[in-house]
């Protein structure tokens, strides 16, 4: 049958990605964490303070650079289960598994700090507005991922749920991303005009946000790689 | 591929015939939704304005979809009928558009016997819009038919995996009921639509993906 027989090798897709993972040493987390401390100091000295909202606004250079970085793991997701279901490499499905538990991080972070926000801005910790739905949703699409894993014992029938699944739960980032145009009742502004001073950290944040994203990524794939040459069930 | 509606009616007529015989699914899934209206009146407290009536129709929905689906498919395989299906001379897609296509109809007569119950017993307000509510529910429907079919095949026979296909199909079809439910309570108070083309691209995006992937991942 179709659904039976994984590659466990990898072949060449799986070497070269194996090679990348390498790259997440400490040089790697040592510059981001420096970018990191960087952007902390320049949130914290170098751009204006809110009129309206005070300090809290300044949760605003995190939260939309991990809102946008979120997006990265989701679609690594989809890429790696569409290739997983053409080439049964188990290399897509490690890749898989590792982007959606990075994406589940950065969704919750996501929403942590939009609720933080939504506390100050609005007055309460949740509304039930269409892009918060949306985003809770796709926080849960890639919650459930992660806990139904372990529940299927078989390693094929695993890897083709989830590879079916990560697809799949990927039509919700768009939806996530337009909902504002598509819904227009949403509470979350369609734009949001900020000094130049704000626009430049809020760019320079991207940067260590998107090198943690990859690294985690990059970090998790090997641990798993090296766990199922191990023999582990992941 | 000439023959491939054909397929689809007869492979679909075949699968409500058995459900008209065998009574396996359907009153299963009605009695599923009606447990779930009551359960929920019985906490007190219901909204019955359109958006609550598309909320708690869409929750006796979902729970009416995973008990039918799950409960189909595995008849299917316990009798080995689904392996005399998957070696039958049909390409696989067509055996997914005409289980998707008898789940859709069970569905559909499941919402009109839930609707029914909900609009008698709790009174559920759908308004001058009743159309525009029917539709959008419809529309939804769809999405959760292609679903809730593609996952229980996928997810395959065996003990092991009872309870799973519900944790996966509620997230999955959590966009289309979240556009469907708003959709619905606006047309049901005379407004436009939001979103409903969103709702057709899911549709489409579903139906065609369940299609060009069934044959990959169903297994006997």
């Amino acid at each position: 049958m179709a659904a039976s027989g994984v590659e466990a090798g990898g072949g060449t897709g799986g070497a070269l990605l194996r090679r990348w993972a390498g790259v997440f040493g400490p040089v790697y987390w040592g510059l981001t964490g420096l970018l990191v401390v960087v952007g902390l100091v320049l949130v914290a000295f170098f751009t204006p303070v809110e009129a309206e909202m005070g300090a809290v606004q300044k949760i605003f250079y995190f939260h939309l650079p991990v809102a946008v970085a979120a997006f990265v793991p989701c679609f690594v997701v989809f890429a790696a289960g569409a290739v997983y279901l053409w080439h049964r490499s188990a290399w897509c499905d490690d890749l898989a598994h590792a982007a959606a538990e990075v994406a589940v991080l950065f969704c919750s972070v996501v929403l942590l700090t939009g609720m933080i926000w939504a506390k100050e801005a609005w007055g309460q910790w949740w509304t039930w507005s269409p892009r918060l739905t949306l985003s809770l949703v796709l926080w849960l699409l890639y919650v459930v991922y992660v806990v139904v894993r372990p529940l299927i014992g078989s390693p094929q029938r695993r890897a083709v749920v989830c590879a079916v699944y990560g697809v799949m739960a990927f039509l919700d980032v768009p939806l996530v991303y337009f909902s504002v145009r598509l819904m227009p009742e949403d509470i979350h502004p369609g734009r949001v005009d900020l000094a130049p001073a704000m626009v430049r950290v809020l760019l320079f944040w991207m940067v260590p946000v998107g090198l943690l994203c990859v690294g985690f990524i990059g970090a998790r794939y090997r641990q798993l790689s090296v766990g199922r040459e191990c023999g582990e069930s992941a | 591929m000439m023959r491939a509606p054909a397929d689809i009616l007869v492979l679909a007529w075949k699968d409500l015939r058995l459900e008209g015989r065998a009574r396996a699914a359907l009153p299963t899934m009605v009695v599923g939704g009606v447990l779930f209206l009551v359960v929920l009146a019985m906490g007190g407290g219901v909204d019955r304005s359109g958006e609550g009536a598309a909320t708690i129709l869409w929750g006796a929905l979902l729970v009416a979809a995973v008990l039918g689906v799950e409960r189909g498919m595995a008849i299917e395989r316990e009798g080995g009928a689904l392996a005399g299906v998957l070696l039958t001379p049909v390409d696989r897609g067509v055996v997914f558009l005409a289980k998707f296509a008898a789940n859709l109809t069970l569905l559909a007569v499941t919402a009109l016997a839930v609707s029914a119950v909900g609009m008698v017993l709790f009174g559920l307000g759908i308004g001058g819009g009743t159309a525009g509510f029917a539709g959008a529910i419809g529309l939804g429907l769809v999405g959760v038919a292609a679903v809730g079919t593609l996952f229980a095949a996928v997810l395959g026979g065996g003990a092991g995996r009872r309870g799973l296909l519900v944790l996966l199909v509620l997230p999955l079809c959590a966009p289309v009921v979240v556009v469907s439910g708003r959709a619905a309570a606006a047309l049901a108070a005379g407004g436009g639509g939001p979103g409903l083309g969103v709702l057709v691209a899911f549709d489409v995006v579903y139906v065609v993906g369940g299609w060009l992937a069934f044959e990959h991942v169903v297994d006997l």
